[in-house]
Parts: structure tokens; C-alpha cells; sequence
């Protein structure tokens, strides 16, 4: 298959958005629960209320989650070694993983399926991020793999120290700056893979 | 081949930074069960500061990659200790501030012409 246009760009802005779009709802959602307090409280407990908190937060799931599928989507498009496709394919699901959590019913308790979505969210990005360590090395892009391999063994030691609220939220917060640096990336790229090959099979090679 | 000036930054910055993991280790110690796991966690810096800056030198055997790698790999270990809490706040800071450094040295082209220079 060859390639005529480059949407290197427009899959990157998917990211950027993603991380914007969760960032401002889950905010918004915050504000409206004053009981609910940040990092010592779970982010599913924000779903545990009849007003508009849960429906702030799910729209920050379905709205986020999606867009990360589209962005891993492009990521398997362009992607320069198989790593970085199998992180590609990884984030996609995580995103679908994230989207579908808005599917589960309210008022979750640690055995529902909203946490098992959760915990499938973290641990497809963690694993994401891995993939993208190595795939970003091998294709050129050192900074970019150094900090994936921070941000990956910062989330495991994260999961293995904190407790759940904390490790959450900590974990987002290095999700959302791996997302956008990821972004970044693939923008920069655009150009180089542009410029050396025209064609999947050039690009895989 | 004469060494760049951002090799000898990249030598003073990593000495700088196994000699600060030591003094680190060293007025922070205090005796108890934690002491090893303690000790080894400052120690561990240290080497690894002192490995890189070692490779910085005309008689290193490390290439520009594999120099990188280690620096990488001293970040995502002195981030870990930050999270584990096995290494004091400010101590953690500082070793992310050198490494930082040294990753900003690495990357000028004269450290990779210096590094990348075919050895015998």
C-alpha cells in the first residue's frame, strides 16, 4: 500500500487531545464534588453520585478514551519498527479499556467491572510504554525512549509503593505527559518518514 | 583526537555527582534496619555517576549510545528511589538535576563525535 498523504500531524493532535478533553472533565467533575478529595480518594468514586459528577467524569472517560484509540490507531499507521505498532495497538485498547468503563454501572465496589477496566487501562499503557521504549530507540528517537523507560519504571514502583488513590493519580499524571511527548514525537517524525520512504513496506524495513 | 570541552563537562558533572551521592550517604546515615537498603541505594548512584563519568574519557570504551543508556538508566533509577522514598527528597533532586545535565552535555555534537571517535 503506498502512502500519498502524511497524517502524521493530525493522528498527533488526536493525542493532545485526548490528554486535554480527560484532563478538563475529570477538573470539572472534581469541582462539583467538594466531598471528593484528590489523591486520597479514588477516581471511581466520582461515579458514585446521581448528579452531574458522574456524568462529567464518564464523558472524560468516553470522550478521552476514544481519542487515545484514535491516536494508537495512527500510531500503528506510522509507525517506523514493529515496537512501536505493537504500542500503537496497545494504547488503542487502553483507550477502549478507559471509553468502556463508562458502560459499567455506578457505584462501583473493587469487584466490579469498572475497576477491572481500570486496571486494564493502566496496565495496557504500562505495557505501551514499554513497547514505545524500545521501539523509539531502535528508530533513532533516544530522548523520547529514555523518558518512556522513566515514566515505565516510575509506574511500577508507583503501583508497588502507593495505595490505590495515590497510584492513580500519579499514574495519570505520568500517562497524560507520556501521551503528549508521544505526540510530539510522532510530529517530528512526520517529516523524516516522509522524506526516506513512501511506502508501508519501506517504512517497516 | 583532542577531548571536546563537553567531555570534561560531562566528566566534572558525573564526578560532581558520585561525590554528592557519597556525601549524601554519609550525613544522611543513621543506624538502624533501614541502614542498608539506605546505603546501597546512595551507593548505587554514586557507582553509576562515576561509571559515566569514567566513559567521558579518552580511555572509555563506551559508545555514544551506550553512554546514553546508562544515563537514562541513572535517571529512571534515581526517579524510582524518589517514589520508594529510598533516598532523601533533595538528594533524588540533585542526582535528576546532574543526570539531567549530563543528557544535555550527551546530546551536543562534539560528545558524539568525541564518543563515536574510532578507537583502536
Amino acid at each position: 500500500m503506498e502512502i500519498k498523504t502524511w497524517h502524521n500531524a493530525a493522528f498527533a493532535w488526536t493525542g493532545f487531545l485526548a490528554v486535554a478533553s480527560f484532563a478538563v472533565f475529570v477538573v470539572i467533575a472534581m469541582n462539583t464534588d467538594p466531598s471528593w478529595v484528590f489523591g486520597e480518594d479514588v477516581f471511581s468514586s466520582l461515579r458514585n453520585h446521581a448528579n452531574d459528577t458522574t456524568r462529567y467524569f464518564d464523558a472524560g472517560c468516553a470522550v478521552g478514551g476514544l481519542l487515545l484509540t484514535v491516536f494508537g490507531i495512527g500510531n500503528i499507521l506510522y509507525h517506523r519498527n514493529q515496537d512501536q505498532a505493537i504500542g500503537g495497538g496497545l494504547v488503542a485498547v487502553a483507550g477502549i479499556a478507559l471509553a468502556l468503563v463508562v458502560l459499567t454501572p455506578t457505584g462501583a465496589t473493587p469487584e466490579d467491572l469498572c475497576y477491572y477496566f481500570g486496571h486494564m487501562f493502566a496496565l495496557l499503557m504500562l505495557m505501551s510504554l514499554a513497547a514505545f521504549a524500545i521501539g523509539n530507540w531502535v528508530a533513532g528517537h533516544k530522548v523520547f525512549a529514555g523518558v518512556s523507560l522513566i515514566l515505565f519504571a516510575s509506574g511500577i514502583a508507583a503501583i508497588m509503593t502507593f495505595d490505590l488513590a495515590k497510584a492513580e493519580t500519579y499514574g495519570l499524571f505520568i500517562g497524560s505527559i507520556w501521551v503528549v511527548l508521544e505526540s510530539i514525537r510522532m510530529m517530528i517524525e512526520k517529516t523524516e518518514i516522509g522524506r526516506v520512504a513512501h511506502t508501508f513496506d519501506e517504512v517497516r524495513q | 583526537m583532542k577531548a571536546p570541552r563537553s567531555a570534561a563537562a560531562g566528566v566534572v558533572l558525573g564526578l560532581l555527582g558520585g561525590i554528592l551521592s557519597f556525601a549524601f550517604m554519609a550525613f544522611l546515615f543513621e543506624a538502624g534496619t533501614d541502614a542498608v537498603s539506605e546505603v546501597g541505594s546512595y551507593m548505587l548512584l554514586a557507582v553509576l555517576f562515576f561509571a559515566i563519568a569514567g566513559a567521558f574519557t579518552a580511555n572509555s570504551q563506551w559508545s555514544w549510545d551506550m553512554l546514553l543508556f546508562m544515563s537514562f538508566l541513572t535517571a529512571t533509577i534515581s526517579v524510582v528511589f524518589l517514589v520508594v522514598e529510598a533516598v532523601d527528597l533533595y538528594a533524588g533532586v540533585i542526582a535528576l538535576v546532574m543526570v539531567a545535565s549530563i543528557i544535555a552535555v550527551l546530546l551536543s555534537p562534539s560528545s558524539r563525535i568525541w564518543l563515536d571517535r574510532p578507537r583502536i
